[in-house]
């Protein structure tokens, strides 16, 4: 984990469309319907906008920290005991969402391909390819985004392409579906949608200056806004209302429903290894800046050792909640509620302090050079 | 470095070819059963009687000898008293060699009993179940789903899945039936805006052609003095012959319940309503001599427009239909082609389909009070929220509404001839 390696703001990008967007194919148009109703496909925009406004914040913030990864200044900000902290709240963050996600991604693949084999075994699967993946590094990773993505793309525009048939533009009315206050007051919290921004916090010694590290997160966020936006939509007009509350993996079901002919129809198995390998792509960054984040807080040389033990811990982890509804309701009422608090709140006050810091002791230089 | 690189290449390979490769999944296509058809019926001795008529694939493809298959071998019927669907299921696979899987599954065949009583619990347990295709076909049969699922005997098709596929997209070319696909029928039965039919099927009633009758069919009900090919539902059809199944007409269902039936005629304005007709051939009675006829094939030649506007506490519900026709028959041989007739052609198709659509939708909404049309849904923008459109309760208001039914028929070309010249007759 050299601080030689570098890759581009499009790589940047593309991963953290991967890591935020990953929530499509699995029950984020089906969460938005229930908070928004028919106005579901709303929400997303508008998390996206106060992700932006954040994220405008912190950028303004971060200007003073350019190359420095938000561990590095929380070191600044309070020293070792305040990067020990920030490191922990973040470590233990992405372990609990990483645990979460490795169970969900292996539930999804038990319910709809491999349906007798035991979860343990599904999931030793995403394990291996995480194990494999951090071992190669995050060039690694980031390269093998830059070709997936497109491949996931094309998997994404036929399930839609394949629903048109499906499409009823009445079914977007009432225009504000489940009204303007549990849109936009109760779904403030929503904006936790965007957690896995974090990520960006991360990979500012790997990018450009602060210029890359402004284009990468306002582009990631506009994009995956849109992007989780138009997917709902896409639901919301193929599905019914009440009715799109009901399905778990709304995209598979839309996969299921293509069927032009009787040639092209059953595509959802081509839905699944797409499915899987973004999966497996979203897996491997988080586990990745998982194991950076222990490196860097306690300060460790290599990042190597840590691989199989975190592995190994994400394995146990994912298997104490007792069922699929929990890890549901965990990722739905847990994380997509308050995750927003580790991504923005955090960050915010460490920069905050640490540009308060950094002032102080300009001030004192300049009073001692007096 | 390299010979370590090396060997964890091969260790990844020999791991991939034995695990990927199946192990707990690994299900043989040749060690499945493939259900084509499934019925359901109110049970003897359990609560219900499920029928299966399962695929043989040996007979489909011609067997050993190759050549082709037939159509009625390549299937097998089993039928059997059960508490529930999967309990059937399971029932059926302590005697079947193979296991009972439901992707290929193309129709399910409801009894008209079952329907009436609801079916929605057997529809949940559908969606819930990966195996079975949102495309399958939802049937509602007048006899027993057992009678029906055995009658279905393929003449023109070896493989039975597509004999399905294709009988229900007839109604493509025939404008007697609907696309009841799973998904939409289930989607329809939740909804609030639009409600649900389903294909009405029946087996023949008559053994020769020397037995039939029209006593059955609905053109006393709709003051006419003879039937047309529509006036008929499936079941009633003057017809006799080695294929012994009719699918004609529609289960029309509030919520999960069969409420009424359309026959073939009413289905056409059904379809033309709901933006779902696409073509058929027309008969009428010639507007110059009603005991002649006039076939068109018609088609639909734009989307149908709607609207609902609330007069009070009552709705008016507005359609236009727009069609085309290419002239197929005049049996009187008047010239309707020349410019001077051909618009009283039209406009006398028009004043017929307007009365078959005004007729249906009075039955619509005085008889069944369901909207299947879905003119809710157009009604529904006018609402800003949720909450504000089901306080509205859209279902009950249907129930007043009145209406104003425009139809637009374009008569486009004659066939390959450009008039009529009277037949000549010799002293």
């Amino acid at each position: 984990m050299s601080s030689n390696i570098r890759f581009g703001k499009i790589e940047a990008i593309l991963m953290l469309i991967t890591a935020i967007s990953i929530q499509l194919y699995l029950g984020i148009a089906r969460r938005m319907v229930e908070a928004g109703g028919v106005a579901g496909w709303m929400i997303p925009l508008y998390t996206c906008l106060l992700s932006l406004i954040l994220f405008f914040f912190i950028s303004k913030l971060y200007k003073n920290f350019e190359g420095k990864d938000i561990i590095d200044v929380a070191q600044i900000a309070g020293g070792s005991l305040c990067r020990v902290l920030v490191g922990l709240i973040f470590i233990v963050d992405y372990f609990f969402i990483l645990s979460i996600m490795l169970r969900i991604f292996g539930e999804d693949i038990k319910i709809f391909a491999l349906n007798k084999s035991p979860l343990s075994f599904v999931i030793i699967f995403f394990v291996i390819a995480i194990v494999v993946s951090a071992y190669l590094g995050i060039e690694t990773i980031v390269r093998l985004n830059t070709i997936i993505v497109p491949i996931v793309t094309i998997a994404f525009l036929i399930v839609v392409l394949g629903n048109v048939d499906f499409f009823d533009t009445t079914r977007v009315f009432p225009v504000f579906g489940a009204g303007l206050h549990n849109i936009f007051v109760k779904q403030l919290p929503r904006v936790s949608i965007y957690s896995a921004f974090s990520i960006l916090l991360f990979i500012v010694p790997f990018i450009g200056g602060n210029k890359d590290f402004k284009s990468i997160g306002y582009w990631s966020l506009i994009i995956t806004g849109f992007l989780l936006s138009f997917g709902t939509l896409v639901y919301i007009l193929a599905v019914p209302y009440p009715t799109s509350t009901e399905y778990f993996i709304p995209y598979l079901h839309l996969a299921r429903y293509v069927n032009h002919g009787r040639f092209f129809q059953r595509i959802e198995s081509i839905f699944i290894l797409t499915w899987t390998l973004s999966a497996i792509l979203y897996l491997s960054s988080g586990v990745f800046f998982l194991i950076y984040m222990i490196k860097k807080t306690f300060r460790l040389e290599y990042y190597r050792p840590l691989i199989l033990p975190v592995a190994i811990i994400l394995y146990t982890l994912c298997f104490i909640p007792p069922n699929l509804m929990y890890i549901v309701f965990l990722e739905g009422n847990i994380i997509r509620q308050y995750a927003w608090i580790v991504t923005f709140a955090v960050p915010i006050i460490v920069l905050l302090v640490a540009n308060i810091v950094k002032r102080k002791k300009e001030g004192e230089k300049c009073n001692e050079k007096i | 470095m390299k010979k370590y690189k090396f060997i964890s290449f091969i260790i990844a390979i020999v791991l991939q070819g034995t695990m990927l490769t199946g192990c707990y999944d690994a299900r043989e296509i040749d060690d499945m059963a493939y259900p084509i058809a499934l019925g359901f019926d109110k049970g003897e001795s359990n609560e219900l009687r499920m029928t299966l008529q399962i695929a043989v694939p040996v007979n489909i493809a011609g067997g050993e000898g190759g050549g082709g298959g037939d159509g009625e071998k390549g299937v097998t019927v089993v039928t059997v008293d059960t508490p529930s669907i999967y309990s059937g299921l399971s029932m059926l696979n302590t005697f079947l060699s193979k296991q009972i899987n439901l992707s290929h599954l193309k129709a399910i065949v409801f009894s008209k009993e079952i329907a009436m009583e609801g079916v929605s619990k057997y529809l949940h347990a559908m969606i819930r179940n990966r195996e079975f295709r949102p495309n399958a076909r939802v049937i509602v049969s007048r006899c027993p789903a057992e009678e029906f699922i055995s009658a279905v005997k393929p003449k023109l098709e070896t493989n039975p899945a597509k004999y399905y596929e294709l009988l229900l997209s007839a109604y493509k070319y025939t404008g007697f039936s609907t696309d009841t696909q799973l998904i939409g029928f289930y989607h329809k039965t939740e909804s609030d805006s639009i409600q649900a039919v389903a294909v009405l099927a029946d087996v023949s009633e008559y053994e020769s052609s020397d037995e039939f009758s029209i006593d059955s069919s609905t053109y006393k009900q709709k003051g006419r003095s003879y039937p047309l090919e529509g006036d008929f539902k499936a079941g009633d059809l003057p017809k006799t012959g080695e294929l012994n199944i009719e699918v004609m007409g529609l289960a029309v269902f509030n919520g999960g319940k069969m409420v009424g039936e359309l026959d073939g005629e009413e289905t056409t304005y059904h379809l033309m309503l709901e933006g779902k007709f696409k073509s058929m051939l027309f008969t009428m009675p010639d507007p110059m001599d009603s005991e002649n006829f006039i076939v068109l094939n018609i088609m639909k030649s734009r989307k149908t427009k709607k609207k609902v506007e609330m007069h009070g506490d009552k709705p008016k519900l507005y359609a236009k239909v727009f069609l085309e026709g290419d002239i197929l028959s005049i049996q009187k041989g008047t010239n309707y082609e020349n410019e001077k007739n051909t618009p009283m052609l039209e406009e006398a198709t028009e004043i017929f389909i307007k009365e078959g659509v005004i007729k249906y939708l009075d039955k619509s909404i005085n008889v069944f009070g369901t909207d299947t049309n879905g003119f809710g849904k157009q009604y529904k923008s006018k609402f800003l929220t949720w909450n504000d459109w089901e306080q509205f309760d859209w279902l009950t208001k249907y129930k007043q509404s009145n209406y104003e039914i425009d139809i637009d028929v374009n008569i486009r070309r004659p066939g390959l001839i450009t008039k009529t010249v009277p037949e000549v007759i010799g002293n």
